[in-house]
């Protein structure tokens, strides 16, 4: 004789039972998934890595120089061309303003 | 549903239970029936209390699994991502370029025991790896064992062409491996790592311990205070002066006057960090930190701040140079005689060793030798590095001593004692430890110090390093742009029994802009040989002093030093103008005075 309770909690029962078997397929495969993008993200700052030494390497003073020299008409900077800001000169719209 | 059949239940129960007492105390009867209601009674409890865990260990399983609350992240485990991981910090100059890194490789190791065919296994790996030793490699195999190294730190080409072998028992492992991108630009204050990322010498032997340590990739790296700009510029400067003058060595140091920090730091001749296994001793060893020489002249600059702060010496003394200066069996002479009676400022800005001789025994030993030892010319300087010279001064203070000591000989120091010195006499007279390491914008306001001399002694002193470059034996280092203020110093070599005439150590320390210095520039020629540009002169005037001048024309602009001009620099009542070359330098030695 089964009772109406007992089938409910049967019923409840198989539920959880089903629900638990979905979420751990799921967590696994996200580990998966998990696994895999880190393994893509440590190849990546890898790699990463590397071109930052090899960019540095590349913008080497000496390399960057010889290359300037070869294709630019750019010449480095002097002391002349540099500005330095004066508070006494002032700009011609503070002239103008407060009249 | 559940919750109220038990209840109306129980009470149902309740009622029985109190009836049956009743009736058992009255009537006696029925005692046989009451243990197993007793017995029901507790079931019922019991199924209750179950049935109210279940329910809510259902709820909070049907809560998790299906409908899915936000609790879920608070209750998960603490997750912490992977990342790449690096046996060594990066070391990165003050504008973050990578001085030195550590790049992933791969290392190649055979284990004996799963080789088919030694012989020929090796003399296919030979076609791709030309430097292994066939016959030393066979013996180990045969001998058998389980791990042997082949080659470490192979190229990915290397790899894919072993791999492509297909041979048993020859395997990769991954390693990391020290790579200086620059090469030999910083050898020598970076030093190198050994194959097992161990420093060995540098700021990689001395900060080993910071550098070391398995760290993410997205540590923080070390950060010197050096800049690849400004090395760059020095190290160039320097080689061109040591080729075109024949030298045997060059060192140079450029500073921050205000904080100590090295901007840059070079000794040549030089070698790459990444082939430092091929490098001699020479090359290795470090002009700017470890070798100490006598510098000459430039000590005169020490000298006469001294003899101006201690207020012995007045600015407008004089002194007599117009013979060598006989101390007991010695003379003391001069290099670019005037013959005549000279001031303060001319003995200072024509290089009289007599006049310096003479200012120092007029400030006595004691007090020569304590204000050496508080610009801590007397004791190795702990930098960053663990190359550090210990200077050589007289072992007894004697008079013969204090007077060459005013023109720096008879006392060795590193070229960096020198300028950490220098920079003291022209930042206002505060002397501070130098250092490799950047220094945060914040703390260098705090950098503390131990003042050497006074505010107005150091104006002075820049003053007179100003006259030294216009009218002086530094003229070679004017540049466009900037006023430079400097002293040059040529010093022979000792040798047994005396000094060489012809070998001498040509150096020059700068300071710009020198109506409100920020870096000092020490350039130090070793041995370097007159040519025809110079008319033949080796001396720190003709060799050093251009070089200087070149260098801070360069590293100037990179640097953001605003340009040296009489309207922003100077009030207009005490105008200056830089002298244009040699024109206006006659002008100004009639006058016979620098204002600032």
């Amino acid at each position: 004789m089964i009772r109406p309770v007992a089938l409910v909690w049967i019923g409840l029962a198989a539920v959880v039972a089903v629900s638990l078997f979905l979420v751990k397929y799921k967590v696994q495969d996200l580990d998966e998934q998990l696994a895999k993008l880190e393994a893509k993200k440590i190849t990546t700052q890898e790699s990463i890595h590397v071109l930052e030494a090899e960019w540095t390497y590349l913008n080497k003073p000496d390399r960057l120089e010889s290359l300037a020299n070869k294709y630019l008409e750019l010449s480095p900077t002097e002391a002349k061309q540099l500005i330095v800001y004066d508070p006494r000169i002032t700009l011609s719209h503070d002239n103008l303003g407060d009249e | 549903m559940t919750d109220l059949s038990v209840k109306s239940w129980k009470k149902q129960r309740n009622e029985e239970e109190s009836l049956n007492s009743q009736e058992g105390l009255k009537l006696g009867k029925n005692n046989a029936k009451k243990p197993l209601e007793l017995a029901r009674t507790r079931l019922i409890v019991a199924g209750f209390i179950f049935t109210a865990c279940f329910l809510v260990l259902g709820t909070r399983l049907l809560d998790l699994s299906l409908i899915g609350t936000d609790t879920e992240s608070v209750t998960s485990r603490n997750y912490t991502a992977a990342e790449m991981t690096l046996a060594r910090r990066d070391i990165v100059d003050r504008n973050n370029i990578v001085l030195a890194t550590n790049l992933p490789t791969d290392s190649l190791f055979v284990e004996p025991k799963e080789v088919l065919e030694p012989e020929k296994s090796l003399a296919k790996i030979k076609t791709v790896l030309p430097r292994i030793n066939i016959n030393s490699l066979l013996s180990v195999i045969n001998s058998g064992g389980s791990f042997h190294w082949i080659a470490r730190n192979l190229t990915p080409e290397q790899v894919w062409q072993i791999n492509n072998l297909g041979l048993p028992g020859f395997k990769f492992i991954k390693e990391e491996k020290r790579v200086y991108p620059h090469g030999s630009l910083f050898a020598h204050a970076l030093g190198f790592a050994g194959v097992d990322n161990r420093g060995l010498t540098g700021i990689e032997a001395s900060l080993d311990n910071r550098l070391t340590g398995v760290a993410n990739v997205n540590a923080e790296p070390l950060k010197t205070s050096l800049d690849v700009r400004v090395q760059h510029a020095l190290t160039l400067e320097l080689s061109e002066a040591m080729a075109s003058f024949k030298a045997k060595g060059a060192s140079g140091l450029v500073i921050d006057v205000h904080t100590g920090e090295l901007i840059a730091m070079a000794s040549l001749p030089s070698f790459d960090l990444n082939l430092y296994k091929e490098s001699s001793a020479n090359e290795r060893f470090n002009r700017a930190t470890l070798g100490v020489y006598e510098l000459g002249s430039v000590f005169k600059a020490f000298n006469t701040a001294l003899a101006l702060d201690s207020g012995l010496v007045k600015i407008e003394d004089s002194y007599d140079a117009t013979k060598p200066l006989k101390v007991s069996r010695y003379f003391i002479r001069d290099d670019h005689p005037e013959n005549r009676w000279l001031t303060v400022p001319e003995i200072f800005i024509h290089s009289s060793n007599i006049g310096s001789a003479q200012i120092a025994m007029d400030i006595g030993s004691e007090r020569q030798r304590k204000f050496l030892s508080q610009l801590g010319m007397l004791e190795p300087i702990k930098l960053e590095i663990p190359e550090s010279g210990r200077p050589l001064s007289p072992s007894k203070w004697r008079d013969i001593n204090t007077m060459t000591v005013a023109y720096g000989h008879g006392i060795a120091v590193t070229p960096l004692h020198a300028i950490n010195g220098f920079a003291a006499m022209v930042n206002g007279g505060i002397k501070r430890q130098p250092t490799l390491l950047y220094q945060d914008e914040i703390h260098n306001r705090n950098i503390s110090g131990k003042r050497v001399i006074g505010a107005d002694t150091s104006l002075t002193m820049r003053k007179l390093m100003y006259r030294a470059v216009t009218e002086g034996t530094g003229s070679n280092a004017q540049v466009e742009g900037y006023l430079v203020g400097g002293k040059t110093g040529t010093a022979e070599k000792a040798k047994a029994g005396g000094y060489e005439r012809k070998a001498v150590i040509s150096t020059f320390i700068a300071a710009f802009p020198i109506e409100n210095p920020l870096y000092a520039v020490l350039v130090s020629l070793d041995e370097p040989r007159g040519n025809k540009h110079t008319h033949n002169y080796a001396g720190a005037g003709w060799t050093a002093a251009p070089a200087t001048g070149r260098i801070i024309s360069k590293i100037g602009p990179l640097l953001g030093v605003p340009p040296s001009t009489a309207n922003i620099a100077f009030p207009a009542e005490q105008k200056i103008t830089r002298p244009i070359k040699n024109i206006i330098r006659t002008e100004f030695r009639r006058s016979e005075s620098a204002t600032f």
